[in-house]
């Protein structure tokens, strides 16, 4: 598995899938490096009053200037963020979009596993490298603390947690 | 002059969701920021290099940079909501003329991309937020690429670190050197607030012995099993590690805060020690 992640992380962005072809637009293909596209939008409608503006305008307009799969759009117009995460989004991309869509945190984190639940694996770009699933198995590896979700009731447990909050340094006995 | 080398995290909860937080925890982090920005403000530093790891907010799989150094007058963030973030818009200072020195010595070892405009997202701003509320000391930012493979291995974050360190030691300006990262996390994933607690301590007994070798153990692939693609993020800290010329290191807090998503760390480097 590990040598298919270095092989996967060493060409980036996976090519999507021909078979995820279907744009509307006469003329242009709008199937190749479809992720890429849907990266690129939202970075660009993260950065952007002026885009924002024109995407809640009239967002299939703004699309039509991206190269994407009918899929993809749709999933941008809804928006689907379960979809957008299983289709590869970025997550550090992504929760600006939930935001802009006033998506609270849980809630958005909630999507993205129901996205996962309803489409399967995330299909393509850095998450997928691994076979990640999109789900955490609290339950692998002493010390991996849990999700965000509880984390209103996790104080407890972290007040009894050896060695809280200081105590690593450079290890020689003058430390 | 380097005055001054330490570490942060920078996660946007940190700052956008404290209230979700367990407040003795969120105030002991809070507290470990007040005495970092203090440690900067002893050492006299007249301008601070943040070494970070940006999150699309300026670079994009269209030109991606494997580092980039800013070379403007000043900086504006957060790039984020302000109310999402937890944080006002600003305008930060910088030094164009100090960043070009700066670049210039860098760039006789180490290639990398300069940036005239830069908005800074949550990466720089949090760190800010603490270490210098009031904006009243020049900033020079520096991004290595840690979200967009593929990523310059890690080995080459210890080069830049070793050019940074040569290039602060070439002006007279006193110069103060943070990295900004994550150490394992899965951030904005259905993952978010995993965090893989011994795999951050062994990372920072490495970080603080400062031992080379230990540190570019690592590649890409186990960090992502073990740390998730946050993880990518240790090469801000092994950054600073080269900087700091192996001098020791000490960590200040370290504390899992699963709703800032991270194991939130300040850290520092004691440049007045003679290396192990």
């Amino acid at each position: 598995m590990l040598r298919a992640a270095d092989e996967a992380l060493g060409s980036g962005v996976r090519q999507a899938t021909m078979s995820t072809c279907g744009g509307s637009r006469p003329g242009v293909p709008r199937c190749v490096l479809s992720l890429y596209y849907v990266q690129k939008f939202l970075f660009e409608l993260n950065r952007s009053e002026e885009l924002q503006t024109s995407y809640w305008a009239d967002g299939r307009a703004v699309l039509d200037s991206y190269t994407l799969t009918t899929e993809e759009e749709d999933a941008l117009i809804e928006p689907d963020i379960g979809l957008l995460f299983h289709l590869g989004v970025n997550g550090q991309i992504l929760m600006h979009f939930a935001a802009l869509h006033q998506i609270e945190w849980q809630d958005y984190l909630q999507r993205m596993r129901d996205g996962i639940e309803t489409h399967g694996p995330v299909r393509e770009g850095v998450y997928a490298v691994t076979g990640y699933e999109g789900t955490h198995d609290p339950g692998r590896g002493p010390g991996i603390s849990a999700g965000s979700a509880e984390e209103g009731g996790s104080g407890a447990e972290l007040a009894e947690r050896p060695g809280r909050g200081t105590g690593i340094s450079a290890g020689s006995a003058e430390e | 002059m380097l005055v001054y080398a330490g570490v942060c995290s920078h996660a946007p909860g940190i700052t956008g969701r404290a209230d979700q937080a367990d407040p003795m925890a969120r105030d002991g982090l809070y507290r470990a920021f007040g005495e970092m920005r203090e440690a900067i403000a002893a050492s006299g530093a007249e301008a601070l290099i943040v070494v970070a790891a940006e999150h699309f907010a300026n670079f994009f799989m269209n030109n991606m940079p494997s580092f980039a150094v800013g070379m403007a007058e000043f900086y504006d963030g957060p790039i984020e909501d302000s109310a999402w973030l937890g944080i006002e818009k600003f305008r930060a200072p910088g030094d164009r003329d100090l960043s070009k020195r700066l670049i210039a010595e860098v760039m006789q070892t180490v290639d990398l991309a300069y940036a005239e405009e830069w908005k800074f997202d949550h990466g720089i701003a949090v760190p800010l937020h603490f270490l210098t509320p009031d904006f009243d000391v020049p900033i020079v930012p520096v991004n290595i690429n840690c979200q967009g493979p593929p990523l310059a291995p890690i080995a080459r974050s210890w080069a830049l670190g070793e050019a940074l360190r040569r290039a602060a030691d070439s002006v007279p300006e006193r110069i103060a050197l943070i990295g900004t990262g994550g150490i394992s996390h899965w951030p904005a994933t259905p993952d978010s607030g995993k965090i893989n607690e011994a795999w951050d301590r062994d990372f920072l007994d490495r970080w603080c012995r400062n031992d080379k070798a230990a540190l570019l153990e690592y590649d890409d692939a186990t960090v992502y099993a073990d740390a998730g693609q946050g993880g990518f993020e240790i090469r801000t800290f092994v950054t600073v590690s080269a900087a700091a010329s192996s001098a020791p290191g000490t960590v200040h807090f370290y504390e899992p805060i699963p709703i800032f998503a991270v194991g939130c760390t300040t850290a520092s480097y004691d440049l007045t020690r003679p290396p192990r």
